[in-house]
């Protein structure tokens, strides 16, 4: 595959330049701090106003809650995360810098995993309060969350990517993004469940399929980029 | 609703559908 | 500019349309009047003869947008007929696949009590419906051109990958919760006679009527091509004219650059 003429960073390098960059532009404009990270908790505000007010129910379907509102809050993320590419010039200063597009995939989906695993954090430490959550299996919480994540990230990235720089990509990408992650909703929320119930050790399948997911996820992001970012495409 | 009114349901709304939409083909295909 | 592309040539085009009127014809006599009403199911069985054939369509119509997609993006095959295809396919795997639910829908109510159940196949049709829905809505949004046409390719096959992903998992987690399968959504593999003729009669009528439709929705989407890159053509024409620049000027600016020759 052509490219600029440059000998190339490492894939991991080129990653980690472009992961550093996009959390440092999030630590400076706050966009998923100061404006996903709200709408996360006034879904999780809305889910308690919509649903028995009964706090039993509430906290029997919170990993259900908590990761639908994960996936609306990755729409936010990785749309903004692309839209950082389009702004005048950037793309061009990429290229020269012989940036390929699988070591910026990987590096977006990096940041935006980081970025939502904060808001996890923080997420779920709210449904515990709000919903009177019983915290059980924290390890088995983890072990899931973290391809989940990753999951949603990159497929939410490789979409994006997709529809870049077309006129309606924030109204088209809910429609694109939520059937193709809905094995990843299945998962989490089942393996959230087990661990919430006690029966940790029924969770490790779901967990595979998470990684499963989460790896064939990265793995046709990093195709696709590599393919498209060239072209201006992704 | 009886179970002949689901039958006649079925096979006159999809006979609709796909003669709509190959009417509206063949239209386009005029133009 | 050539003419508009034709999938078929115009004799095969013609004779598909009248097969597929044809068979749809002796479908309606078999599913309706021939064919006896079944010993369980009564005659909401008849509907069946509508959806299998719809849902078999539905995967044919996805699976040549996949394949199509594929071929696109091999660079030793790329051709913009084979995009051309892909989305023509697609949008009749729309509707066949919404067709299929709807059809399920109807046979549901009366057979289980029910318009609508959590199971395996139900809810990953749904989902490869609005998987595909989802490309055609990209489609609309990219345009033409060969990035947005790559890009089309990219969505349709990671859609089509998705969707034995989801059947799996969805499947899996009715095994692992060990839910007992109250429904069974399979036509009893023992059909035989006039039934099983039907059913068959059904897939073959609804496979002529979408290759015949294929060609038609193909023609058509050439032909859209044509004239979108006509009307680029004629407004930037109209643009150079409206510029009325002197002979030895070379047009700047976002339609020009160097190498246009002045008009």
């Amino acid at each position: 595959m052509s490219g600029p003429v440059n000998a190339g960073l490492p894939l991991w390098r080129e990653a980690a330049l472009v992961a550093a960059k996009d959390l440092r532009i999030e630590t400076r404009a706050r966009v998923t701090s100061g404006q996903v990270l709200p709408f996360a908790l006034v879904v999780v505000l809305l889910f308690a106003f919509a649903l028995d007010p009964d706090r039993g129910l509430l906290g029997r379907v919170a990993p259900g809650l908590f990761w639908v509102t994960v996936l609306l809050a990755a729409l936010l993320a990785v749309g903004r995360s692309v839209a950082v590419e389009q702004a005048a010039g950037v793309r061009d200063q990429a290229l020269l810098a012989g940036l390929d597009g699988t070591g910026v995939f990987l590096g977006k989906v990096a940041a935006v995993t980081v970025e939502l695993a904060v808001l996890e954090v923080v997420l779920g430490a709210t449904m515990v309060v709000l919903y009177d959550v019983q915290v059980t299996g924290g390890a088995v919480l983890a072990a899931a969350a973290l391809p989940a994540t990753a999951g949603i990230a990159a497929t939410g990235t490789l979409y994006a990517g997709l529809a870049s720089g077309t006129r309606m990509r924030d109204t088209l990408l809910p429609l694109l993004v939520l059937p193709v992650t809905s094995p990843v909703l299945l998962g989490a929320t089942r393996a959230f469940e087990d661990a919430l119930d006690g029966a940790a050790g029924d969770a490790w399948g779901w967990v595979a399929l998470l990684w499963v997911f989460a790896l064939f996820a990265v793995a046709a992001g990093m195709l696709a980029f590599g393919a498209l970012w060239e072209d201006g495409g992704a | 609703m009886t179970d002949a009114g689901y039958v006649a349901a079925a096979w006159v709304g999809t006979a609709a559908v796909l003669g709509a939409y190959t009417v509206w083909l063949w239209m386009r295909a005029r133009r | 500019m050539t003419a508009t592309e034709r999938l078929y040539p115009r004799p095969l085009a013609r004779l598909l349309a009248v097969a597929a009127a044809g068979a749809l014809g002796a479908l309606v006599v078999l599913g309706l009047v021939v064919a006896p009403p079944d010993a369980v199911q009564g005659d909401a069985q008849r509907i069946m003869y509508l959806h299998v054939p719809t849902a078999w369509l539905a995967y044919l119509a996805f699976g040549i947008t996949a394949l199509a997609s594929a071929l696109y993006l091999w660079p030793r095959t790329r051709a913009a007929a084979w995009d051309r295809l892909a989305g023509a396919s697609a949008e009749l795997g729309v509707l066949f696949c919404g067709l299929t639910l709807a059809l399920g829908s109807l046979w549901g109510r009366p057979i289980w009590g029910v318009w609508w159940a959590w199971d395996a196949r139900l809810i990953t049709t749904a989902v490869l419906f609005f998987l595909f829905c989802g490309y055609l809505a990209l489609r609309r949004v990219l345009g033409r051109g060969e990035v947005a046409a790559r890009r089309a390719a990219i969505a349709a096959l990671v859609a089509f990958a998705d969707v034995p992903v989801v059947h799996f998992s969805v499947e899996w987690w009715r095994t692992l919760h060990q839910r007992a399968t109250v429904f069974n959504p399979e036509l009893d593999p023992q059909i035989e006679g006039t039934m099983a003729l039907t059913l068959w009669v059904g897939v073959l009528a609804f496979t002529l009527l979408y290759l015949a439709l294929l060609g038609l929705r193909y023609r058509i989407a050439g032909a859209d091509e044509h004239r979108a890159a006509q009307a680029l053509e004629a407004a930037i024409t109209a643009r150079r004219r409206s510029a009325e620049l002197p002979a030895d000027a070379v047009p700047t600016g976002p339609l020009g650059g160097a190498g246009v020759p002045a008009p």
